[in-house]
């Protein structure tokens, strides 16, 4: 379609990703439907708890390639994908259930930003009794649709066609002066949203507008931990609906980054992979690990097993290295992409048991 | 654009292991202290809402680990640094021989614009020991002097000593550094796509 790509998509980074990463289609048949993701699934297989990647409404599984590299660069198994089509919560949360069974997939960690926040929230408010999401990391998020008032209605959403879906959306993209990585990742997000269908779009954009909202109790039943990432610079979230999301989890961990605008985690993409990192270090070592790196596993559990061993070592570590400050290796393992998958527990067995759950949920 | 911007300061805690910089973070956020020593891994950070000069800053202070096997954070967690922190124990001579190290490697891996006058506070911790003090108050305070008049504090987190002050002069130090460089990229790292003011928000989300 377009011949001169953005500087995003003919870097280097990218340009390797694509071509060592397939994105892959999966059909999921739910309630004899068949739903198509198309995903990229990265890193070892053998990873207890993997991180998702939710895209916002404008993106594709692309849009997060920097996290995948970095973060399988430590051992994570990482699974971005390109939502299929759904036109309900329960729809979206139904489907997304069977997919991680057929994955036998049982605990996961979200990453969700915009859209990908509040359906990352909804899948873990819904999904209370099979303690499924591990932990949320939700970028410049919120939690009620009415965020988004001047929106037109949904209904009509769904008629328009893609070209007028897609003019809507840019509007939405800021204006003026712009930090050069904000504006190469609107660049970035640009080409991404040409490529995705009519169907598609309406679909995103109905499930982000239409009447919903989280409610945080059953997330804060499950002591799921979160982290906000907020940008300090212009993007599309208001900073009413940023302090709603604050106030639904006064525990949360708030990761402040000095501009990043709507899409930090390619604006910005190292100091979002970090924040993800360290909010997702509390889980090495544990049934819920990210990573299947041993080294980094044993080392947690040996922190959380007992401090004063690891004062010992710590201090001797320093006095050799204090002196000259370490050299920053870059770590570059990567496991190998066909590891074996791990055997299904069947922990989801009845595909739509949310139903019950739902007080949310607004049906047209 | 002007003076309404939300300000984040990012200040950034280095020193040898056991100076105490997790411990100076935890009285100053959260104005708690453990005797129980724990090992940082990797990198840890905590925010705080602070008022410097009638201003509404959040710093964001970020603290690290001797350990090397971590320190593969890198470059992001020093990128955007408006203060460093260089802290030691003045029970601990080797501590303070450190500082150097621990200074120079902040230049290189953060690479500031002007290093000449980026902003750094040296802190001598644990200052409530008397007894097994080794490195006197001159001392660190002519170092400090020779490296450009970088202020210098003598704190205690465990009871809680002069830690407010000392943050209270990092906070002002970083806010001069970070209006510093915003003039710069206002300037300099700017793509102007069109100078219209800021549009409705709550459109339809992205």
């Amino acid at each position: 379609m377009m011949e001169e790509r953005s500087s995003i998509a003919s870097s280097a980074e990218y340009q390797s990703f694509r071509s060592t990463v397939p994105k892959r289609r999966v059909d999921v048949d739910y309630m004899g439907k068949e739903y198509t993701w198309k995903i990229f699934d990265y890193g070892p297989k053998t990873t207890p708890a993997p991180v998702l990647f939710f895209p916002p409404v404008t993106g594709t599984a692309d849009v997060y390639f920097q996290q995948l590299i970095s973060l399988t660069g430590e051992g994570y198994r990482c699974i971005s994908m390109d939502y299929p089509v759904t036109w309900s919560i329960d729809e979206f949360v139904g489907v997304t259930l069977t997919f991680l069974q057929q994955f036998g997939l049982n605990k996961v960690h979200i990453v969700g930003a915009s859209l990908g926040a509040f359906l990352a929230q909804k899948l873990a408010e819904l999904t209370k009794e099979y303690r499924l999401v591990q932990s949320l990391t939700l970028i410049n998020g919120f939690t009620d649709t009415a965020a988004f008032k001047s929106a037109p209605s949904a209904l009509v959403v769904q008629f328009l066609p893609g070209f007028m879906l897609k003019r809507m959306l840019m509007q939405n993209f800021p204006q003026g002066r712009l930090h050069t990585d904000v504006a190469n990742s609107i660049d970035f997000i640009v080409e991404q949203l040409e490529t995705l269908t009519q169907p598609e779009l309406a679909s995103r954009l109905n499930l982000n507008i239409k009447p919903s909202y989280v409610d945080p109790r059953p997330i804060l039943d499950q002591h799921i931990p979160v982290m906000i990432v907020e940008v300090q610079d212009k993007c599309a979230i208001s900073s009413n609906v940023r302090l709603e999301m604050l106030k639904y989890y006064p525990d949360a961990r708030i990761a402040h980054l000095k501009h990043g605008g709507n899409f930090p985690y390619l604006a910005v993409s190292s100091e979002v992979d970090m924040f993800i990192k360290i909010h997702l270090r509390q889980f090495y070592g544990t049934p819920a690990s990210p990573t299947s790196d041993s080294e980094l596993n044993d080392m947690f559990k040996k922190q959380a097993s007992g401090a004063a061993t690891a004062e010992a070592s710590d201090s001797e570590q320093t006095a050799s290295h204090a002196a000259s400050p370490p050299a920053h290796k870059q770590r570059q393992e990567r496991a190998p992409a066909d590891a074996k998958p791990v055997k299904s527990r069947g922990m989801f067995d009845s595909d739509d048991d949310d139903d019950d759950d739902n007080e949310d949920d607004e049906t047209f | 654009m002007a003076t309404r911007k939300k300000v984040l300061l990012k200040v950034i805690i280095l020193g040898d292991s056991g100076v105490g910089k997790t411990s100076l973070m935890n009285q100053y956020v959260n104005r708690k202290f453990s005797n129980q020593y724990k090992a940082t891994i990797g990198a840890d950070f905590l925010t705080k809402e602070v008022t410097v000069d009638d201003r509404l800053v959040t710093m964001q202070i970020w603290d690290t680990a001797g350990q090397e096997r971590f320190q593969s954070l890198g470059v992001a967690f020093y990128r955007g640094a408006d203060c460093c922190v260089l802290v030691f124990d003045v029970t601990v001579p080797r501590s303070f021989e450190s500082l150097e190290a621990w200074r120079d490697e902040f230049l290189i891996q953060a690479s500031p614009r002007d290093p000449e006058h980026f902003p750094f506070v040296v802190l001598g911790n644990k200052v409530d020991l008397k007894d097994n003090r080794a490195i006197t108050e001159n001392r660190a305070k002519s170092w400090c002097d020779e490296k450009g008049n970088i202020p210098y504090f003598e704190t205690s987190a465990k009871e809680a000593t002069k830690v407010e002050t000392a943050f209270l002069t990092i906070a002002r130090a970083a806010l001069q550094q970070e209006k510093d460089e915003d003039i710069y990229h206002d300037f300099k790292d700017a793509v102007n796509l069109d100078d219209v003011p800021d549009k409705k928000q709550d459109g339809c989300g992205c």
